[in-house]
């Protein structure tokens, strides 16, 4: 038992520090990271008792920073990751996944997805409208993917939207909805009304954030220095975060000032509870995709930048073209970007060199501290569903290859399943519970049958929270394909 | 002949109660008597006396002045019930349009296309009683009973909370006539959305509230009960749900003071009947009192009848993920519960109700579906959906159509689930007495008893012989002509 904690300990320090002292990580207040109000990173839970232990055993692991510890082993405790390394020592009554000769990865969080467990559009709370049993969840799962993010509306002049972090837990009704509202969305360029509206509710908002913060400060203010901190792990999820006050992000000692009118989710966003999208409008072009249009969208860049100095948050940029030309700009933002690198489109012939979008821009992207996801194609030719028909590739159906894509641009192939795992964590604002292997977040695992990246690696068995929700010998999507 | 007299005395007993029946006996001889409640009897009698199952067995002998007819060696079985139908009832020929989900249609293409209308219209209406909606004269009466149906459990339309469903005899000029339980279930239509399943839970919670003032209003009656005449005596027994809602106003009072009102009572007023009750009491919660509702609220008092186990909730839940939503939403409520699946078939995409068979049988539910295939998702595999539940221990009812050649149409349907597993018993059980269960009716009608109603129907040979036909169809003893059998 000692020697297991002490394992944990070091393995999440070890982790940790590695994950967190990430290039860039200098700039600013540690981007990504959500500020003061985000729970510590979640530590060994000592005193939780694990009812139920499983270890995936003897497979090559990445641990998701380019490190690959050879025939090792995840422990897991009920839903959570509570050890990675070798050696370890197996709880009696572990149930052992054997996966010698094979990866073992992170599952793939998807950034944009739609049509699994969730219909369209949702009246209500989206945790009432999940189908569990959705053949949808079981080509994710064998895609790769093991949560998305389910968003909705939005992209008005100032943030708002329905957002729910979904788990592809196949079965598993209250488990499928993780974090409600981890996403608000708003669109840019704004009109000068637009503008001066969102700075004056900006300006309110950080105002009763300083008086709720000092109120917290205050000898005797509040015992817990977390607002918030665990309330949107269940409920909070479908409204609109309207009328009624923040999803449990006000303080419930003291006589806590109530949130102006308006400021919900700018507040939710300034506490790092919930991440803010601004998709890029580019003026003429319309579409991404098949290299038409939108060839320059700088001034929106800078726009949504803007948004983001004036929060004083980092915002991510949902598909820009011309990012890869602005990369120092965003990442001196604490900005992030979605992108796919199979998605091109043709330069400007007159400013060849600061317009269109090329496969290198994840690369320059990363190489200049801009946290990537990456995502299906989009636009034309593309589809974020994991859909049965259309055309193969396409789609959600293998984000490897989108990912593959990236490094053929130049990416550091270290860093290649990033876009997919943490970092695509991070731009879903649920950094918290999924996106590493660290000790106390979601065991949501894959193993495969080959390289993480390549085109013909097939997931052979998906974990969601600890529990195997898709095999692929005993489903009948690929059980007739072998590598 | 000796035992002439005797019956002479007991027909003109009955003949009062009954006066509608036919005084001739009937016996069906030489048939294959299948009563369903226990094993077959190859070569037996039934006799019929006024409109009941007066006796049947190997050896039962038709006694002098009985029409006798002859069976020929064919099976003899009791009447067919569908125990969840909406025949009758206006919109019944468009029952897709009853409940739009999203995830109806599996496979490919758009999901939730179109915004889900449904959740809008959904209400508690327990207090509803679709008895009172009914109109009886219908065709679709006739053409059910000629096919072989003898009992309905009329639900009603709607979502969330739709009312009261009701046992009722598919013939008859007037309500009365027709009906053989009033309000035999409490009907509920769950989807997967905030809105309705919001309501379940506060109608659930008002249920609650409502059953601990009957518990506190029982706790109170023992002094009352002894010293109050033959009409609280009377009151006390059957139509509690009736006295409970006269007495309402009274029994609300307590819900803010529970101790008050007992104390108080038990020494004010020893034999007056109940208003004599009121004034101390009133005078005590003066001021709680513009907050009382006037008048009980029958829905609530509907589902406390169900939450003390009076009456069934029949549930309707296509799926895994609609039986999942409804869990979640009745969490901690336990009733009688029944499944009722209409469109299992279809509702693949949202998981076949064997993957939550776990949760099924730890709700002790019986399931009710439609006599079909499902098919696994993605997939042309069928998957016998009766069978497995059978296998686990679950009771398995079936439902039969709307309307037309209901029976001969499920029939069919029954031969290939009993080809492809299904024990025939289980499935013929399944169209009597497991839905005769479901209605709380399992006394009067579903199996050939002596003492249940004579709701019989003669087949050429056994009912799952493909080539068997109906000869004849006996609704309470008396026979139901059909020019096309």
């Amino acid at each position: 038992m000692n020697l297991r904690s002490l394992l944990v300990l070091l393995f999440a320090a070890s982790l940790t520090s590695e994950l967190v002292a990430q290039r860039g990580r200098a700039r600013g207040r540690g981007r990504g990271d959500a500020p003061a109000t985000s729970t510590p990173a979640p530590a060994p839970k000592e005193p939780a008792k694990v009812l139920q232990w499983t270890a995936v055993v003897g497979g090559d692991v990445h641990i998701g920073d380019g490190r690959v510890l050879r025939g090792a082993t995840v422990l897991i405790g009920d839903d959570k990751v509570q050890a990675v390394g070798h050696d370890l020592e197996l709880p009696a009554g572990t149930t052992v996944l054997r996966a010698d000769g094979k990866v073992v990865t992170l599952g793939y969080v998807a950034v944009r997805a739609q049509g699994i467990g969730l219909p369209a559009s949702v009246t209500g709370d989206v945790k009432d409208a999940v189908n569990p049993f959705d053949p949808a969840i079981k080509r994710a799962l064998a895609a790769g993917l093991t949560s998305y993010l389910y968003l909705t509306g939005g992209g008005q002049g100032t943030p708002s939207g329905t957002s729910a972090l979904v788990k592809l837990a196949y079965g598993d009704l209250p488990a499928m909805i993780r974090h409600g509202q981890c996403v608000y969305q708003m669109r840019a360029p704004l009109s000068a009304t637009e503008w001066r509206r969102l700075r004056e509710l900006v300006t309110q908002a950080k105002e009763h954030k300083a008086k709720v913060d000092a109120a917290l400060a205050a000898p005797g203010g509040a015992s817990s220095p977390t607002p918030g901190a665990g309330a949107p792990e269940r409920g909070a999820t479908g409204e609109r975060g309207g009328s009624q006050g923040g999803q449990g992000a006000a303080p419930r000692t003291a006589p806590p000032p109530s949130a102006p009118a308006g400021t919900e989710e700018l507040l939710r966003i300034l506490r790092g509870e919930a991440r803010l999208w601004v998709r890029l409008e580019a003026g003429g072009g319309g579409g991404r995709g098949g290299g038409e249009g939108g060839a320059d969208d700088r001034d929106e860049i800078r726009q949504a930048l803007q948004i983001a100095e004036l929060l004083g948050e980092g915002v991510v940029l949902d598909d820009p073209t011309t990012g890869w030309c602005l990369a120092d700009e965003i990442a001196s933002t604490d900005s992030m970007v979605i992108l796919n690198p199979r998605n091109i489109s043709a330069p400007d012939p007159t400013n060849p060199d600061q317009t269109g979008a090329n496969m290198a821009a994840a690369r320059i992207l990363d190489e200049a501290g801009v946290p990537i996801a990456v995502t299906c194609p989009s636009g034309r030719f593309g589809g974020a569903q994991v859909g049965t028909g259309g055309i193969m590739g396409s789609d959600l159906n293998t984000p490897q290859v989108d990912a593959a894509f990236a490094i053929r641009g130049g990416l550091d192939p270290r860093r290649g399943l990033r876009t997919l795992t943490l970092d695509a964590a991070r731009v879903v604002g649920a950094d918290r519970f999924v996106g590493s292997l660290e000790p106390g977040k979601d065991a949501d695992l894959l193993i495969l049958d080959g390289d993480p990246l390549s085109y013909r690696t097939f997931v052979e068995t998906a974990v969601v929270n600890g529990k195997v929700v898709y095999e692929k010998a005993k489903e009948s999507l690929y059980r007739n394909l072998s590598r | 002949m000796k035992r002439f007299p005797c019956h002479v005395a007991s027909l003109v007993a009955l003949a009062a109660i009954l006066p509608a029946q036919s005084e001739r006996g009937l016996a069906i001889v030489n048939a294959r008597l299948l009563p369903i409640s226990g094993a077959a009897i190859e070569r037996g009698t039934l006799l019929v006396r006024n409109g009941k199952i007066e006796q049947l067995g190997a050896d039962v002998v038709a006694p002098a002045g009985y029409r006798v007819v002859d069976a020929a060696g064919g099976t003899l079985m009791p009447g067919a019930i569908n125990a969840h139908t909406h025949t009758g009832l206006v919109q019944a020929q468009q029952p897709s349009e009853e409940r739009p989900n999203q995830f109806r249609r599996g496979g490919r293409g758009r999901r939730g296309g179109g915004a889900p209308s449904g959740p809008a219209n959904a209400e508690n209406k327990s207090g509803d009683r679709v008895i009172d909606l009914l109109y009886p004269r219908q065709e679709v009466f006739g053409e059910l009973l000629r096919d072989g149906v003898t009992t309905l459990g009329i639900a009603p339309l709607g979502r969330g909370l739709p009312g009261q469903g009701a046992a009722v005899r598919p013939r008859g000029d007037d309500i009365a006539a027709m009906t053989v339980l009033p309000s035999a279930f409490l009907s509920i239509a769950p989807v997967a959305d905030t809105k309705t399943k919001d309501l379940i839970r506060k109608a659930l919670e008002d249920g609650k509230r409502a059953v601990e003032r009957r518990k506190r209003r029982a706790e109170a009656k023992p002094q009352d009960g002894n010293s109050a005449d033959g009409k609280a005596a009377e009151g006390e027994k059957k139509p509690e749900a009736g006295a409970e809602a006269s007495n309402k106003p009274e029994a609300e009072k307590p819900a803010d003071k529970p101790g008050d009102k007992p104390t108080e009572d038990k020494p004010g007023d020893k034999p007056t009947e109940k208003p004599a009750a009121k004034p101390p009491e009133g005078n005590a919660a003066a001021d709680a009192r513009p907050q009382q509702p006037a008048a009980p609220d029958p829905a609530a008092e509907a589902i406390a009848d169900l939450l003390e186990g009076k009456t069934r909730g029949l549930v309707q839940a296509d799926s895994a993920m609609e039986f999942l939503h409804w869990a979640e939403a009745s969490k901690d409520a336990h009733f009688p519960l029944v499944i009722v699946a209409r469109r299992h078939a279809t509702a693949t995409a949202q998981g076949s109700l064997d993957l939550v068979i776990d949760k099924l049988k730890e709700s002790k539910s019986t399931v009710l579906l439609t006599p079909e295939f499902g098919t696994q998702p993605n997939t042309e595999y069928q998957v016998n959906l009766a069978a497995r539940l059978h296998a686990a221990g679950i009771e398995v009812g079936f439902l039969l159509a709307e309307r037309g050649r209901a029976l001969s149409g499920a029939r069919t349907q029954l031969m290939e689930l009993v080809r492809a597993g299904l024990p025939a018993d289980v499935a013929l059980r399944g169209i009597t007495l497991t839905p005769a269960k479901v209605l709380g009716i399992d006394k009067q009608v579903g199996s050939l008893e002596v003492g249940k109603a004579a709701n019989l129907l003669l087949w050429t040979a056994d009912p799952l012989d493909p080539l068997a036909r109906l000869r004849h169809v006996w609704l309470e003893g008396q026979e139901i002509e059909d020019d096309t059998r």
